[in-house]
């Protein structure tokens, strides 16, 4: 298969990768603590979309649940999962590294830190709204990135092992000032658990359209970039005799990938290891290439984040399950099996 | 003679001391030139130098008649093309993907790679005898191989001036001589100038035009293979005693260590 036609062949996966996240989508309607048959999912959106459907015999509380409840935390789960991939496939072509992830390295923590002094202080202002706090997570996430980047550089190499040693004494640092604010602030504790194991059980309408804008121009401005983090993960110097400006391109990197952290886990908390997983999975069927790489990655974490959230809540009954534990389970043995994979290039 | 580098009191520090000391330097277009040197030398600190990768303290380094500092990257990149040492990467690519980023100076900012630039990389992966290897990926080929397809890289860039850095050093000898008679050849047929680092004292008189012998970030000596690798030059520079031997098939000497 040449170029040319391996081009055509993926823009049909995508299509392919897209319908597989309506199917699941649409199935994770009907699950959670009240059961909606997947004929009268059907008949609501049909309804929805101005067509004849009879959903007279359908209860207004379902139409209710999958109108104002469930879709929205699933298109809010599919975008969060897609942000949180894309920014992992990043962190890993800049520092050449497939264990770089926005959780491991602690920038997910960094947005938490900077929300949770929002709310801590009261700035959650009906004037600016979530504004404020999804401001206070990107300087959160750009000062963490900052911060585990200045304590990794050597000269101008980075080191593995220091930047995730960097990320994960961080990640611990933050979570313990998030949970020793939590102490102090008893009003807000739910709150903050929310931040600190993720969770979409808040998720509204409103949410998705604070997210979807700045999601998608994240995802615009990394794409652009796509073919320099190619040449970048080809070598930095190569890249650089190509006419790659390899500096400069990974402090946009940087920034772009805090913003976009920073709108997640402004809506949905720290949800560990999808930007681990995802990106490695999909680099295996798809290969390297960012072109293909950033797509398909932001679908694959959608259906991975929409099924992951799917469980949290109907797992057990009565009680939902922060989404982060279930991204966990899944992450953990997966982030060891890759250590363990690549312990001959860590020594 | 047209210059396609031109080097100027030259130095170079990475700390304190200096690894390159008042290099003066005339690269005419076109010719075929080896740096030689033991280990240690500045060999590929002068290459990193030449292609903009370090910048010198002093002195000033031109390529085709501009200063290297006042070329756009891109711009830097269509003029000269480098292989590095040791190609290696956590992410594997297909070759053809590989070859096709050497397009990327030409490629603008919403555009993507046309079908010119794809014969232009099916040309150079001709030219490096890899055709055949365009669906296997990077990590999936031998050390001979990847060493050919990031010339064929390299040649995708179009470039004028091609630089290499120990392009031979971990290959075994059949692979050595394919990669120099390939690079010889496109010395020959494009009028590339081909300047590269290389070990191997008796393969770097066969097939360069000019030898550069270095010595502790000093030039040594500039000139023909048989003026530079002298017995008294390679006894000061290598600690090593050699016989040269004139051989009838080849147009430079053969050099004998005793």
């Amino acid at each position: 298969m040449n170029f040319i036609e391996r081009r055509k062949w993926n823009r049909l996966y995508i299509g392919i990768l897209f319908c597989l996240l309506i199917l699941v989508s649409l199935f994770a309607i009907t699950q959670g603590s009240v059961k909606i048959p997947i004929g009268d999912v059907f008949r609501v959106f049909v309804h929805q979309l101005r067509m004849p459907s009879d959903i007279s015999a359908i209860k207004a509380s379902h139409i209710f649940i999958i109108e104002n409840i469930r879709l929205p935390r699933i298109v809010m789960a599919s975008i969060v999962g897609g942000v949180l991939s894309i920014v992992g496939a990043s962190f890993q072509a800049i520092f050449k590294n497939p264990m770089a992830d926005p959780f491991v390295m602690g920038v997910s923590s960094g947005a938490a830190f900077g929300a949770t002094m929002g709310i801590a202080f009261g700035l959650t202002t009906n004037l600016l709204g979530f504004g404020t706090i999804s401001t206070l997570a990107f300087l959160g996430a750009l000062g963490t990135v900052f911060i585990v980047y200045s304590l990794a550089r050597v000269g101008t190499r980075i080191s593995t092992t220091s930047i995730l040693l960097a990320g994960i004494v961080m990640n611990s640092l933050l979570t313990s000032i998030i949970s020793l604010v939590m102490i102090l602030n008893q009003d807000d504790i739910a709150r903050i658990v929310t931040w600190t194991m993720g969770s979409f059980n808040a998720a509204s309408w409103e949410q998705v359209a604070k997210i979807l804008l700045p999601s998608f121009v994240g995802f615009i401005l990394l794409m652009l970039k796509s073919r320099d983090l190619n040449a970048i993960v080809m070598g930095e110097e190569d890249a650089k005799n190509m006419g790659v400006n390899v500096e400069l391109t990974k402090k946009l990197i940087l920034i772009y990938a805090s913003f976009l952290v920073a709108f997640s886990v402004a809506v949905s908390g720290i949800i560990g290891f999808v930007g681990l997983i995802i990106p490695h999975l999909v680099r295996i069927v798809f290969g390297a290439d960012h072109r293909t790489l950033l797509p398909v990655s932001f679908l694959g974490g959608a259906i991975f984040l929409t099924i992951s959230d799917t469980l949290a809540r109907s797992l057990v009954s009565n009680m939902e399950i922060p989404v982060g534990i279930i991204t966990a389970v899944f992450g953990g043995p997966f982030f060891l099996y890759l250590l363990n994979k690549n312990k001959k290039n860590m020594v | 003679m047209v210059a396609a580098i031109q080097i100027e009191n030259l130095k170079f520090k990475y700390a304190e001391e200096d690894v390159l000391k008042y290099i003066n330097l005339h690269v005419p277009k076109g010719s075929f030139v080896s740096i030689l040197g033991p280990n240690g030398s500045g060999k590929t600190t002068l290459l990193k130098n030449v292609c903009h990768l370090l910048k010198p303290y002093e002195g000033k380094v031109v390529i085709s008649d501009q200063l290297v500092e006042r070329f756009k990257s891109k711009e830097l990149a269509r003029e000269m093309a480098v292989v590095h040492q040791g190609a290696n990467t956590e992410f594997d690519f297909n070759v053809e993907d590989v070859v096709l980023m050497g397009r990327f100076p030409y490629i603008k900012k919403f555009q993507s790679e046309t079908l010119e630039d794809i014969a232009i990389a099916t040309e150079a992966m001709k030219k490096t005898s890899t055709l055949h290897l365009k669906h296997k990926t990077i990590k999936g080929i031998s050390g001979g191989e990847r060493q050919r397809v990031m010339i064929a890289r390299a040649l995708t860039q179009e470039p004028q001036i091609l630089l290499l850095d120990e392009p031979i050093s971990h290959l075994d000898i059949k692979y050595q001589l394919e990669i120099l008679k390939l690079c010889k050849m496109l010395n020959a047929e494009n009028n590339l100038t081909i300047i590269t680092t290389l070990h191997d004292i008796n393969l770097a008189t066969r097939f360069s035009d000019y030898i550069i012998l270095m010595n502790h970030g000093e030039i040594v000596e500039i000139g023909k293979p048989f003026e530079v690798m002298t017995k008294e030059n390679i006894r000061r520079v290598y600690e090593v005693d050699v016989e040269i031997v004139k051989m009838d098939q080849f147009e430079n000497p053969m050099i004998v260590p005793i």
